[in-house]
Parts: C-alpha cells; sequence; structure tokens
C-alpha cells in the first residue's frame, strides 16, 4: 500500500468521525428533553467534528497552503460557537427555557441566592449583572 | 473503488444527521430549540463541505467554510437576545399567569398602564 492510498485511507476514517459525531448530534439534539440537554448534543460536530473532518482535508492537501487556510477555520469556529452557546444557553436560563427536575445542581441559582442574601444584608438592590431570577423575569429587557 | 463507497456512507450518514436537525427545527417546540438545531445544522454542513472537498479533491469550497465558520453565529445571538416566556411551551400566557403576560411582547415593553402594572 503506498503513502498516498494510506492518506486517502486516513482521510475516509477522520471523515467518519465526521460523520459519526454530526449522527450523534442529530440523535441527541431529537431525543435529548430541554435546550440545555440538546446544547449538549449539538456541539458535538461543532468542534470535535470540525477537526476530524479539517484533519482530513488536511491529509489530502498537496501544498502548505492549504492547510494554512484550514487553520483559520478552526479558529473562527473555536471562538464563535461558544459565543453563541453562552447567549442560547443564558437566554433560556433567563426566560426558563429548562428542565429544573432534570438539573443535578444549579450552580447559578446558589450564586444569585447568594447576591440577593449580600443585598439584604447591605439593604441594597442586589449586584446581579446580567442575571435575573425566576420572580424577575416578567420585566426583563434584552 | 472502496474509498468511493466510503465517501457515499459518508454522505448518507451526513445526511441523516441533517434530517434529524430539520426535524427538531420544525417541531421546536420553543424558538431556543430552533436556533440551537441550526446551529448544528451549520456545523453539519461544514463538516459535509470538507467531505464533498475530500472525495473530489479540490480545494474550491474552503473560502465558503471561513465565511460560514465565521458568521454562524450571528443568527443565534441575535435571537437569542429577543427570547421571551412566551415562547416557552406551556409558558406564562398558557398558563394564565399574569405576571408572565407583561414579560414578553416587545410591545408591551413601554406600555406602563397594562403590562407592568398589572405585576
Amino acid at each position: 500500500m503506498s503513502a498516498a492510498e494510506l492518506l486517502d485511507l486516513g482521510s475516509v476514517l477522520f471523515l467518519f468521525a465526521a460523520a459519526l459525531l454530526s449522527l450523534a448530534a442529530g440523535v441527541g439534539i431529537v431525543r435529548f428533553p430541554d435546550p440545555l440537554s440538546r446544547m449538549h448534543a449539538a456541539t458535538k460536530p461543532q468542534i470535535l467534528g470540525l477537526v476530524c473532518a479539517l484533519v482530513a482535508l488536511g491529509l489530502q492537501a498537496e501544498n502548505g497552503a492549504t492547510v494554512a487556510a484550514l487553520v483559520p477555520i478552526l479558529a473562527f469556529q473555536m471562538l464563535t460557537a461558544p459565543i453563541s452557546a453562552h447567549m442560547v444557553g443564558r437566554a433560556g436560563y433567563r426566560t426558563r427555557h429548562l428542565r429544573r427536575d432534570l438539573l443535578i445542581r444549579d450552580e447559578l441559582a446558589d450564586a444569585i441566592d447568594k447576591a440577593h442574601a449580600d443585598a439584604a444584608r447591605h439593604d441594597t438592590e442586589p449586584d446581579l449583572p446580567g442575571l435575573v431570577t425566576d420572580e424577575d423575569t416578567s420585566d426583563w429587557r434584552p | 473503488m472502496m474509498l468511493q463507497a466510503a465517501f457515499v456512507v459518508v454522505g448518507v450518514i451526513f445526511f441523516a444527521a441533517v434530517v434529524l436537525a430539520v426535524f427538531r427545527i420544525v417541531r421546536g417546540p420553543s424558538i431556543l430549540d430552533r436556533m440551537i438545531a441550526t446551529d448544528m445544522l451549520v456545523a453539519t454542513l461544514i463538516c459535509a463541505l470538507a467531505a464533498e472537498m475530500v472525495q473530489h479533491e479540490h480545494t474550491r469550497t474552503l473560502p465558503v467554510l471561513l465565511v460560514l465558520a465565521m458568521t454562524a453565529f450571528l443568527a443565534t445571538v441575535g435571537v437569542a437576545r429577543y427570547v421571551t416566556q412566551q415562547d416557552r411551551p406551556g409558558g406564562p400566557r398558557a398558563e394564565g399567569d399574569a405576571a408572565g403576560t407583561a414579560a414578553g411582547a416587545d410591545a408591551a415593553r413601554d406600555d406602563t398602564t397594562s403590562g407592568t402594572a398589572a405585576r
């Protein structure tokens, strides 16, 4: 088996990994019960699947320029995927798009309670940048 | 020959993933579920375009990958800014919760007489 054939085989294996990660995300996004757990499934092809697909491309690259073009793709995906995930998770928590009976631990609620306790002790409004409790969501401004 | 068959299998798996994502976009139930599924759809599309490039041994769609990776998050961020409780299945409006009805519609934002006063 020649070197080129080995590279082809490697590419196909990495593409299989990317495809299976995408399929796992698809199954997860259909079967999981609430947006937070669906977010967890949806991130699989966003980073690891993309890495596998880009490695498959890199193995086929004939020159360094092609490989260099793959780096910013991964870099931008790694920069932007957390932004959208953060915004979706934040909006989902604020507007109660989550099933609390599925949560094992809610550390954000602990932080909110602590802020309220501190505020009560000092007789001020709780300092909650970006945090809104369940009772307060009715007058939440985007 | 074996490899071409493998590419077909990879394509079928990507297609199945895309169908599942579209199913979640159609079903919802909330706008957040749709945006999460859209994000995942774009990520799958990027991977599938890469697979197509490997199969046909060209690099013409590399700029497309770059642009998709750069801009895919904008729609999600935009929608996430304006999610309200009304978008929730069984949300305040469905429950008849008086506090919640003031929450959502942007139209009610400046309407101090009806919306927030009821709270």
